[in-house]
């Protein structure tokens, strides 16, 4: 139904939200759209309904080019219905009459008529009783509402939601969560771009994750969410900070590393005990690294931090010669890295070393 | 008579740019921009529509009627309040308003005790030249019109004034505080002025052969004991005495300020010298084209070459002859000091004002009234003028706001384009024009930009009202668009709305309500402003009314009554803005969906 091929948009030399982007929608699709900030989910849809023009690439709707030229816009828009973040209704009319307005002066139905259908999506929508009142006398959850009835009014054949709860307070994001699920059991195909995993895992039947201004990786809700192909998704679906630091030529300094630590744990708000932990890990590591017997000629440290779970995942790479470092150590130092960080393991493969394992926060 | 005549002093001493200049000084009725922009901001265009934010469903419906008529109530007293004000106002003008009030002031018995005195001039009068060169120790305050000298010497600003013999006995009706001190103390001789160019002086010549034919036949005599007594003078001069096959167009201007000399009767231009130059442009084949002016405009439309001729007193006792050429005299008058009664040491006493009951004073200012309004607006149907006047403003008026709302709307557009250069000009545009006093934009367009075009002073009104209103229009435009959330114009061409109708659906509908407010002031503050189209001639209200104190010699009806009037514009406007504010303000309308049969919702 709709076809994106090689979709790039600029919006200055240095601002490059969508690189190189192709997808595939079907009818009857519900997708959603998840991705960190500033990586052009907002930018995607809004280049599907063309209110952003593209840079270059060609949105293909129903077999025609939207891109090319004398392309009916309007048209294209009347048949992409389209919620905001931030509801846009008008805020001189009824929500009543916001619904009425596209469909009276755009589609030519007659009042009496419109009128009817209006109140009918009110209805769906739970918005009934509160037809006749201002967008500026209702909460956000029925302004958010009352818009999706209003994109509803237009019959389209697609949606578009752009971040439909993520300007409500945290109690009305239920209201038009359920709004939107209901919708999505009525065989509307939607694209929507939200940060609510539950919703997306739950309600869609494929999910893009954006990153990089491409598809980076798109699958059924089980496989983004359960078994991400892809590191990049992985670190997001499960809601993971993390800190790399590279040595292009295997010397230590680890008062740096250190400098970079402190700013990462302040970032991710961890516990004073667990940032302890993670400096003495550190530390030992790399004294026994730069004591070696056999010199590291390049190394990697990796340190993940998912989501209020008072642990951290550290992976310590380095490029040389097989020596096991933790059998090497003398036994203080032995000992404490085991008491630190309990699973700690020594791998080799080819011609890098690793050493990875868990520090927890036991509290 | 006044002291007309030297204007053309004042004129030698180099004229356009000095004349504007003090034409746009003592008459602050130019709106000074940061006043009104002040203005505007203090009528708050977000306070109505914050109040919508109470959903008036929570106001049980008699709770709501309550509030209703409690404001009903409050607005009844401000009303009430605003009448006692007014009237309380002019009662205290009434009964206060002609007693002199101060420390006493040393008497005066004859000309010798004026020599330190201060004496009330008319702006580029005769007498601006003539007393420094009589009384050289003597302070001027220097006025615009006749009727504010007089008042001048009766309220003791200044001691006294100086007056032609011509139109004394005028000045002494209307004032009868005032009195003549001794003899004539000088003669003025009168002429016309023509321009400083060959043309301008073959004229003067053709004219001088003509007043010397007059003269010597008695004529000239004759037609000045015409006009001498008001009472059996002519209404109107005949002006198509001129043969078809003229010599072209004489276009003169003169100043109706003057009886018998030159002055206005019932819509009319009468007097000595208009009779004179409608004879001469009969005699010498001239089409007249004239045009009835201020003083300053007069000067002004000389030097730029609007006029060919000015015709009025130019006074010859002390000229120049730099910037015009001058006729000879075709009148003389004596010059009269004139003092205030109650200031005079000698046996003329006050018919003193010995203080009376209230009663008394009230029954007594109650006649005077019904005497002076008989005066001031039904004697030679003065009425007619203030309708024309009134005409005159409301049409100038109503014509610049519509054309200047859309070249307000062209400006905002230009302001808003994504071309920088329509946006540099537009803000340039705006600059300027709030930059620039309307007098001096109307002054400028008048004799310089449309100098020697035939335009009428009305169109360049028209013209440079339009472009005032149209910066102020635009930017209150401009705000009212910002003030509408940008992504309802965005939701609406998400529906499939094309730009222009997501602005006439969306946007502007919202628009007016954010400023509805504020342009309702501009256009008050535009209306005002039009009372200093009598700068360019148009002959507005206040211009009419300015008519009206020169020949009655009266300030106190004439200038409360057209600010009365004025103020009843200003008023309906703002009962128009109340009504309109209610049609616009979406939470004031009945909640209905129009053109539908609507469900019970219970």
């Amino acid at each position: 139904m709709i076809r994106v091929e090689h979709l790039r948009k600029e919006f200055s030399k240095s601002v490059v939200p969508i690189t190189d982007l192709n997808c595939e929608i079907h009818e009857g699709d519900v997708v959603s759209i998840i991705g960190p900030s500033g990586t052009g989910k907002s930018t995607f849809l809004n280049l599907l309904n063309r209110l952003e023009e593209p840079t270059s690439g060609k949105i293909w709707f129903n077999g025609e080019d939207t891109t090319a030229p004398g392309y009916d816009l309007k048209r294209l828009r009347r048949e992409m219905g389209m919620v905001f973040q931030n509801f846009n209704l008008f805020s001189h009319q009824t929500l009543v009459e916001n619904v009425m307005l596209g469909p009276v002066r755009l589609l030519g139905k007659g009042r009496q008529e419109m009128y009817e259908q209006a109140m009918d999506l009110l209805q769906r929508v739970g918005l009934y009783s509160h037809a006749l009142k201002y967008p500026s006398e209702c909460s956000g959850g029925q302004q958010q509402r009352a818009a999706i009835a209003r994109a509803m009014a237009m019959n389209p054949k697609v949606l578009l939601f752009d971040e439909p709860t993520s300007a409500l307070d945290p109690s009305m994001v239920s209201e038009v969560l359920s709004v939107i699920r209901n919708l999505a059991g009525s065989g509307v195909t939607m694209l929507v771009v939200t940060h609510e995993m539950t919703f997306a895992r739950e309600v869609s039947n494929r999910i893009f994750y954006l990153d990089e201004g491409i598809v980076y990786e798109e699958g059924s809700p089980s496989d983004i969410f359960e078994r991400p192909a892809r590191k990049k998704t992985r670190l997001f679906v499960h809601n993971i900070r993390c800190l790399d630091w590279h040595s292009p030529d295997g010397t230590m300094d680890y008062p740096g590393l250190r400098g970079e630590m402190e700013r990462f744990a302040y970032r991710c708000v961890l516990s004073q005990r667990l940032m302890n932990l993670l400096n003495i890990l550190l530390e030992e590591t790399t004294t026994l690294l730069s004591q070696a017997a056999a010199p590291a000629a390049e190394a990697h440290i990796h340190v993940e931090v998912p989501e209020r779970k008072g642990e951290a995942q550290v992976e310590i790479r380095w490029k040389g010669k097989p020596a096991n470092i933790l059998e090497e150590a003398d036994e203080y130092s032995s000992s404490l890295i085991h008491h630190v960080c309990p699973n700690v393991v020594y791998e080799e493969s080819g011609e890098w070393n690793c050493i990875r394992g868990s520090v927890r926060d036991a509290r | 008579m006044r002291g007309v005549g030297n204007r053309a002093r004042r004129f030698g001493a180099g004229l356009p740019g000095m004349n504007t200049a003090e034409a746009a000084v003592p008459n602050n009725r130019d709106g000074i921009p940061g006043t009104r922009v002040d203005m505007i901001a203090a009528i708050d265009p977000a306070g109505a529509p914050e109040k919508q934010r109470v959903p008036e469903e929570q106001v049980s419906t008699r709770e709501g009627g309550k509030e209703m008529e409690r404001k009903k109530a409050v607005r009844r007293a401000e009303m009430v309040l605003m009448f006692i004000g007014i009237i309380a106002v002019l009662l205290g003008l009434l009964l206060g308003g002609d007693s002199t009030g101060g420390p006493q002031k040393p008497s005066i018995s004859d000309v010798g005790d004026l020599d330190e005195a201060t004496f009330a001039v008319v702006v580029a009068s005769s007498y601006e030249k003539m007393v420094p060169i009589l009384f050289p120790k003597a302070k001027m305050n220097v006025v615009t019109g006749w009727d504010e000298e007089c008042l001048q010497v009766i309220q003791g600003k200044s001691d006294a004034v100086l007056w032609e013999s011509s139109s004394l006995n005028e000045a002494l009706e209307a004032y009868p505080q005032i009195m003549a001190l001794g003899d004539p103390i000088g003669k003025l001789t009168f002429g016309w002025a023509a321009r400083k160019t060959p043309e301008g002086q073959a004229l003067c010549e053709e004219i001088n052969a003509f007043v010397r034919t007059l003269r010597e036949t008695g004529e000239l005599d004759e037609i000045y004991k015409r006009w001498e007594d008001p009472e059996k003078a002519p209404d109107h001069v005949d002006f198509d005495l001129a043969p078809e096959s003229g010599k072209g167009k004489l276009r003169f201007a003169s100043c109706l300020d003057w009886q018998p000399i030159c002055y206005e009767n019932n819509g009319n231009a009468c007097g000595y010298m208009i009779e004179l130059i409608a004879r001469f442009c009969a005699s010498a084949g001239y089409t007249p084209v004239p045009e009835y002016v201020d003083i300053q405009s007069m000067l002004a439309g000389l030097g730029t070459g609007k006029y060919d001729l000015l015709c009025y007193g130019f006074d010859h006792w002390s000229e120049s002859e730099d910037e015009a050429w001058f006729t000879d005299a075709m009148m003389e008058d004596d010059v009269y000091v004139l003092i205030a009664k109650d200031r005079y040491a000698g046996t003329v006493p006050t018919a003193s004002q010995t203080k009376t009951g209230l009663a008394e004073r009230l029954a007594e200012g109650i006649k005077t009234i019904s005497e002076r309004f008989e005066k001031n607006f039904i004697r030679e149907n003065r009425w007619q003028m203030i309708l024309r006047g009134l005409r005159t403003t409301l049409l100038l008026s109503i014509c610049s706001v519509a054309f200047g709302t859309l070249l307000g709307g062209l400006i905002c557009l230009m302001h808003r384009s994504s071309s920088p250069i329509l946006e540099a000009i537009a803000r340039i545009y705006v600059r300027l024009i709030q930059g620039t006093p309307i007098v001096l934009l109307l002054l400028i367009l008048y004799y310089v930009v449309f100098g020697k075009s035939s335009v009428s002073a009305f169109w360049v009104c028209v013209l440079g009202f339009t472009l005032d209103f149209a910066a102020y229009a635009g930017e209150i435009f401009r705000s009212g668009i910002g003030a509408v959330p940008s992504g309802q114009t965005k939701a609406a061409v998400a529906l499939g709305f094309g730009r222009f109708e997501a602005f006439t659906q969306v946007v502007f509908p919202q628009m007016v309500i954010h400023c509805l407010p504020v342009y309702i002031g501009q256009v008050i503050s535009t209306v005002k402003l039009t009372s200093v189209a009598g700068y360019i001639s148009v002959q507005d209200l206040t211009r009419v009314t300015d008519m009206i104190r020169a020949r009655t010699y009266e300030a106190f009806f004439p200038l409360i009554f057209t600010a009365l009037v004025y103020f009843c514009i200003a008023w309906m406007l703002m009962l128009c803005l109340r009504a309109l504010e209610r049609r616009v303000d979406p939470t004031k309308r009945k909640r209905i969906v129009r053109g539908v049969k609507m469900r019970d919702q219970g």
